[in-house]
């Protein structure tokens, strides 16, 4: 066999063993990404609450899928859900009710009661939360 | 004992590679090359080897639950002999080695020892830094208190402003929602295999290179 077919078969094997190599690697690479990589974010379920449960102590903190939430009843059969996520980096902010005021501890950030900023790092106010009142319960969240 | 010496010796030449590698080598003339700014490097290393004997004694009592985290690293501080000894010095060790690592990057900056053809010292050095880091916020983590929670929530939470990507960024280093079970996980993961694992193969080529060279003349 002429010097110059032998290069040519050689160039074309190791081309293929390159190919296998890496469609191997990459299943490989692809199953333990997929092993590592976290589920998506499960479908958040509404949480019931009943109404004189919020109206009794003014106020009443559920977890809506993995957000803590806070229901306020404002009298007069207004209420108001805030997400307590603060919306600087993400610690939780306190309820101060003799200030009326949210707090949140880790870097100061202070919101007012409707949830808008006061003071502080936050750039954004509390986000709301959506509810619907079905007779004497409140349901928060929406169906997923 | 000197026989047994002789024995390793002969099949291994290791008395030929210690007096050629080690105890040969002189260290470099010029005036003023050597400083006590240059000893940084030598110091993290130092505290780099501390850091895996103490980490491996914790590891002995440590548990990566969250139910059994905290409790655990309570354990070690308060019950086990020395345990506070051991926990104190790896948390102290990690931060000194941060200061040890700046320090020794501003040095070699300031006398400009990154230039040709010493540029793979300063890129591996740059990813020495950066795992440096990395090592001291998954570790933050791992004794699961206050501190820890919220620290790792602020810390991981900051990546959310990337553009785009932000979301599924947070998402990924979290491995959940919010820090949890999975994100003590894969922290510890992080912090007791992956990162040392490549810390160990980044030193071996940064040390390499430097025997290469040798270290830079003084300005």
């Amino acid at each position: 066999m002429r010097h110059a077919d032998l290069k040519g078969r050689r160039r074309f094997l190791g081309g293929c063993i390159g190919a296998c190599g890496l469609t191997l690697g990459g299943e490989v690479a692809c199953a333990l990404f997929r092993y590592v990589a976290p589920p998506g974010p499960g479908e958040a379920e509404p949480v019931r609450v009943p109404l004189e449960e919020i109206s009794a102590g003014g106020s009443v903190e559920v977890r809506y899928g993995a957000a803590p939430v806070m229901i306020f009843d404002r009298g007069g059969g207004e209420f108001v859900a805030l997400d307590l996520t603060c919306t600087h980096l993400g610690c939780i902010v306190k309820w101060r009710a003799r200030q009326d005021l949210f707090e949140c501890p880790c870097h100061e950030g202070f919101f007012n009661a409707d949830g808008s900023v006061r003071s502080g790092p936050p750039p954004l106010a509390l986000q709301p939360v959506p509810f619907r009142i079905e007779g004497g319960t409140m349901v928060v969240g929406e169906e997923p | 004992m000197k026989r047994l010496l002789d024995w390793f010796d002969e099949r291994t030449g290791y008395r030929e590679l210690l007096r050629r590698e080690v105890t040969g080598k002189v260290a470099p003339a010029h005036r003023g090359a050597l400083t006590y700014m240059s000893c940084f490097g030598g110091l993290t290393l130092v505290l780099f080897v501390l850091q895996a004997i103490s980490g491996v004694f914790l590891l002995v009592h440590y548990t990566p639950h969250v139910d059994q985290a905290f409790e655990s690293v309570r354990h070690i501080n308060d019950e086990v002999p020395y345990g506070w000894l051991v926990r104190r010095a790896h948390a102290v060790g990690g931060s000194l080695m941060v200061v040890t690592v700046l320090v020794h990057a501003l040095k070699v900056f300031f006398t400009g020892a990154y230039k040709p053809p010493r540029e793979l010292h300063w890129m591996t050095g740059a990813f020495l830094l950066l795992m440096t880091l990395a090592m001291g916020f998954s570790g933050i983590l791992l004794p699961w208190s206050q501190l820890s929670y919220w620290a790792s929530t602020v810390g991981t939470e900051a990546a959310r402003s990337a553009p785009l990507i932000g979301e599924s960024l947070v998402h990924f280093i979290r491995g959940s929602e919010k820090i949890d079970q999975n994100t003590l996980g894969r922290f510890f993961a992080l912090h007791v295999a992956i990162l040392p694992g490549a810390m160990a193969l980044f030193m071996a080529g940064h040390f390499f290179m430097i025997r290469k060279t040798g270290i830079a003349r003084p300005l």
